[in-house]
């Protein structure tokens, strides 16, 4: 990474070992304590802006470029908004593909998060030579520990390539439906893989239990802060990653909002911007902005749901809900939120290939336009994700809204950077620098939340880097610019 | 022998496409396989490891000429979380799935990478030689320069 005080403001940039291009801005004061601490999301994509004009039915190919490590959520979210376009309830073998796939991507992108970019802190540790930490260091330390990663990842990616053709940008799915029919081939080829997936995610889980002890500075100051949590649940209020209602919880645990239709997300969801971000900050709307902000993904998920439905995730689920008597509020148990999600899709994965209705001939629903105005909702990796269409009479959109996940959870990114800063940089005394360890604990809190701030057209592999130094009075005292490659 | 050619880059961006032009200009055969990926990811590792020889296509920005090198061993970190370079994929390869053959690399001089499908003119001449040159490598006759 790169960071240096300048000027009491300390920068760094870019934030390593996260998907898409981001800072951390440090103020300090006179002293050289922290003053403030800010996440500053640096892409601009303008998806919504670029959707206008096209047929709805091309928007799940388009969106899925929205991300190159979520694609499958994109298409999911964008094809149910064009179901309710249709005003279509699509055949039960359409439903469950696109079950399956929405679990395929949960794994491989949790598989990703924690493997290859998580990992490398919990097990080399925060303070390992920043040479080491990443799966070259991993390889060195346990190749068996990275190679089950790399498997899991890849049977994740393989289930998306069997669906869609190719597991980047698949085309699995659309409105009305999904594509192809799935075979008695695949589904063999699939519980192949199912003995040595669950053994690899519960290995991962039972080494990273063995380590939490060893964190626990960075459990108690990562993004450790009540929150309220917002997350799918389905009829009796079990975790639900495609469709269902959401249900909002606080720090206690307890229910602020439940039976929420995803179709009617704004009228309880708003957002803000702050000219600091690219990224809106959305918000409950009862509580107003900035008091109504609130977390999503697996910690959500997990806080908000009672159970799983598959055996060993409830089992987990049900230990990871003692560590505390109400939500579980720590960011860093995003990691282990995470990798009992990835149990629970296995499970999943292994209970669809039993599914007979899966095999069934009809996949799609034909209609044309009956609706100007369609959302789709489902559970991203990372969060909640809705995709809001309004299309003229010929099926043009004439506008789209995006409310993605990571951007749920900006206020609590900026909130955590804010706190990692304070306990484990302190204070820099003037004419230091941070030691590199202490650095990386605060890039380690933001990648608690494994946030996707879109890279998928990241061509040429030289990111635009900007350093600006600011004075007290907020004027820009100097800058320097590495431009892309 | 049997070879895998892994052609990578972004077929939206103008030349940072024209590897998948070279799998295009190869003839079918039953000794090589072709992938055609965005980028390199880790997940290719077990499949090298399968191969007696892999060839990476990739354009490249700072080759005035087209050029075929033998992948160079040494671990290298990339910046990017989400995509590797050949050599860190081979030694993956490697270490977690016993590869022990050739690797190569072939380099696709490349100079617009605006948006668009169709790479320049010299980037697909380039792109014809690359085949020829690989077609000789794949039918055993070594790197031609």
């Amino acid at each position: 990474m790169s960071a240096r005080v300048v000027n009491n403001r300390l920068v760094i940039q870019p934030v390593t070992r996260i998907e898409g291009h981001a800072k951390i801005s440090i103020h300090l004061d006179d002293a050289g304590e922290v003053e403030s601490a800010q996440f500053h999301i640096v892409e601009f994509r303008g998806f919504e802006k670029l959707a206008e004009g096209r047929p709805f039915a091309e928007m799940p190919g388009i969106m899925s470029r929205v991300c190159g490590i979520c694609p499958v959520s994109h298409i999911l979210a964008s094809s149910k908004a064009g179901d309710m376009l249709l005003g279509v309830e699509i055949p039960p073998a359409a439903e469950k593909q696109r079950r399956l796939v929405n679990y395929a991507q949960l794994l491989q992108s949790h598989a990703l998060s924690f493997f290859h970019l998580s990992s490398p802190d919990l097990l080399l540790g925060m303070d390992a030579p920043a040479e080491k930490r990443n799966i070259f260091g991993l390889l060195e330390r346990d190749p068996e520990f990275l190679r089950r990663g790399i498997r899991l990842r890849q049977f994740g990616q393989r289930i998306i390539e069997i669906c869609g053709g190719k597991s980047v940008h698949p085309a699995c799915s659309g409105p009305g439906g999904v594509h192809a029919r799935f075979s008695t081939a695949q589904r063999d080829e699939i519980l192949g893989w199912i003995p040595e997936a669950l053994n690899s995610v519960l290995t991962a889980l039972d080494r990273l239990k063995s380590l939490l002890d060893g964190f626990a500075p960075e459990v108690a100051h990562m993004g450790n802060f009540p929150s309220m949590f917002l997350g799918t649940v389905n009829d009796d209020g079990g975790l639900e990653y495609y469709d269902g209602t959401l249900r909002l919880v606080n720090a206690s645990g307890a229910t602020v909002a439940e039976g929420l239709n995803p179709r009617e997300y704004f009228k309880y969801l708003g957002e803000a911007s702050e000219d600091y971000s690219f990224v809106k900050f959305p918000f409950y709307r009862p509580h107003g902005y900035p008091d109504g902000w609130y977390r999503v993904g697996p910690l959500a998920r997990l806080n908000v749901a009672a159970h799983t439905g598959t055996e060993l995730a409830d089992r987990e689920l049900l230990e990871f809900k003692q560590r505390s008597s109400g939500a579980v509020c720590e960011s860093f148990h995003y990691h282990l939120a995470r990798v009992i999600e990835m149990l629970h899709a296995v499970e999943r994965i292994e209970e669809l290939m039993n599914t007979p209705a899966l095999f069934e001939d009809q996949i799609q629903a034909h209609a044309s336009v009956n609706r100007r105005e369609g959302v789709g909702s489902c559970e991203a990796p990372r969060g909640t994700l809705f995709h809001h269409y309004w299309v003229d009479a010929n099926g043009l959109i004439t506008k789209a809204d995006l409310l993605i996940a990571t951007g749920q959870n900006n206020q609590a990114m900026n909130l955590t950077v804010d706190q990692a800063a304070r306990e484990f940089l302190k204070r820099i005394p003037a004419g230091t620098q941070p030691d590199e360890g202490i650095l990386n604990r605060i890039e380690a809190a933001i990648r608690c939340y494994d946030p996707c701030l879109s890279c998928s057209t990241h061509a040429l592999g030289q990111m635009p880097l900007i350093v600006e130094w600011v004075s007290r009075d907020g004027e820009v005292a100097g800058r320097i610019k590495r431009p892309a490659s | 022998m049997n070879t895998l050619l892994i052609a990578s880059g972004n077929p939206l961006r103008g030349d940072d496409g024209v590897a998948h032009e070279v799998l295009r200009f190869i003839s079918p055969g039953t000794n090589h396989t072709i992938r055609s990926v965005q980028q390199l990811t880790p997940e290719l590792a077990e499949e090298i490891a399968g191969f007696s020889r892999v060839v990476f296509i990739d354009a490249d920005v700072e080759r005035k000429a087209l050029a075929i090198e033998q992948v160079c061993r040494t671990v290298t970190r990339s910046q990017l979380t989400h995509a590797s370079s050949p050599e860190e994929i081979v030694d993956l390869a490697s270490a977690l799935f016993g590869f022990s053959g050739q690797a190569f690399v072939c380099r696709i001089p490349a100079r617009d990478f605006s948006a668009g499908e169709a790479p320049t003119r010299e980037a697909l001449q380039s792109a014809r030689e690359a085949a020829v040159a690989i077609g000789g490598l794949i039918q055993g006759g070594g790197i031609v320069d």
